[in-house]
């Protein structure tokens, strides 16, 4: 390869480094917004989002919802997950495997309130999927509740 | 913050108000810097928070009510069927495992049981639980004999059924799943089971299905519908699902 050449290369290459910058390279989809109300918006990667129905939602994406807002999102485990009015919800690890069902759901609810329906991941591999709020966290056999966080931080 | 800085000096005078009201009640008594009632119980402000005596100091130990407490509350599934959770804090841990039980957990880590009820979770988490999506539904085809491409006349509702779902529902998806029976190894059924479920995404494209998205999944002989022992040829066994979330 000729100087030319590798410089060209190494240009190309940086240039597509920088044009993956200003469009936010979509991550791995771990789920779908299915219902949205009020004010809603998920922050990736220091930007803000609507959370509107149809919006795929990411591994460490936060979910904030004003007074009037709630969220439903269903995660590709079938995982159902929704945020009620003044929360912050944090998705922060997921991955599933659709062949053998293992994966990783971890989420906390930092304020607010947090419904779950757990899904396929809870089923096949229990110690594998993690909710937590500030002061607590739940280890899931299968099973629906709401985790809601006090003001304790 | 605008709006909190107004609204501050409005919670104060209601906290403020509170306590006199319950300093005022003659069963209301102060235990180690705490207004506590009758029963030993604290008293609360509109807001949540235990209502404090002159002698408090930051000092003492809590009585684990300054912050509102986190909040666990474990439901039972539209069959009435119950899970388990385990509540785990900085000290300790508990089992919820009946519909309802709930329990309070401070920032200390002390995990207090509580029984909910039905209407009680309905009146706090009324709108969260609104929010909870539709639950996913699974429709099942199998191939007519000896066909790797054609449905059995069997499954010619269900398409008709599937499309109904699909238009109830905000942004659905489209899973379609493959099994197999436990004839063969492992490995070659998850292959074959994807085949399968290709071919059936192929028919439900080619009838028009749309969705937010088709993905394909190949379970193999990982989930029979009738238990067989290995290297039992099953026919029920032997189809694709089609869920739909």
């Amino acid at each position: 390869m000729t100087t030319l050449r590798k410089t060209l290369v190494a240009f190309s290459l940086t240039a597509s480094v920088f044009a993956g910058v200003p469009v936010a390279v979509a991550g791995e989809v771990a789920g779908i917004i299915k219902t949205s109300k009020g004010a809603a918006t998920i922050e990736r990667a220091g930007q803000k989002l609507p959370a509107s129905v149809g919006t795929s939602v990411e591994a460490k994406d936060r979910i904030v919802t004003g007074p009037d807002g709630a969220v439903g999102i269903t995660l590709r485990d079938n995982t159902m997950l929704s945020a009620g009015a003044n929360s912050v919800l944090d998705l922060n690890k997921f991955s599933f495997n659709s062949t053998t069902h293992a994966g990783v759901v971890d989420a906390s609810i930092k304020k607010g309130t947090l419904s779950v329906i757990s899904g396929k991941i809870a089923k096949a591999n229990p110690d594998a999927v993690r909710f937590s709020s500030p002061s607590v966290t739940l280890g899931v056999r299968g099973t629906e509740f709401v985790l809601e966080a006090g003001d304790g931080e | 913050m605008v709006s909190d800085m107004r609204l501050r000096p409005l919670a104060m005078a209601l906290c403020a108000t509170s306590s006199l009201l319950a300093a005022g009640m003659a069963s209301a008594q102060a235990v180690s810097g705490y207004l506590v009632d009758s029963s030993g119980n604290p008293v609360r402000s509109g807001f949540g928070s235990c209502l404090r005596t002159g002698s408090w100091s930051a000092a003492q130990p809590g009585i684990g009510c300054d912050a509102s407490p986190d909040r666990v509350v474990l439901l039972p599934d539209p069959d009435g069927k119950v899970g388990a959770v385990v509540v785990r804090s900085a000290a300790g841990e508990k089992v919820l495992d009946t519909a309802y039980a709930g329990a309070e957990v401070v920032k200390g880590g002390a995990i207090t049981p509580r029984q909910e009820s039905a209407e009680g979770v309905q009146a706090r988490y009324g709108s969260v639980l609104g929010a909870t999506p539709p639950r996913p539904v699974s429709f099942v085809v199998n191939f007519a004999t000896g066909s790797a491409a054609e449905l059995t006349p069997e499954s010619a509702p269900v398409i008709a059924a599937i499309k109904a779902e699909l238009s109830k529902r905000p942004a659905p998806e489209i899973t379609v799943i493959g099994h197999t029976d436990r004839v063969g190894k492992l490995e070659g059924n998850d292959e074959l089971s994807k085949r399968r479920a290709e071919a059936v995404r192929d028919i439900l494209s080619g009838d028009g299905i749309k969705a937010a998205s088709m993905e394909v999944a190949g379970r193999g002989e990982r989930e029979p519908v009738v238990a067989t022992a290995d290297e039992v040829a099953e026919a029920r066994n032997r189809r694709v699902e089609i869920s739909i979330r």
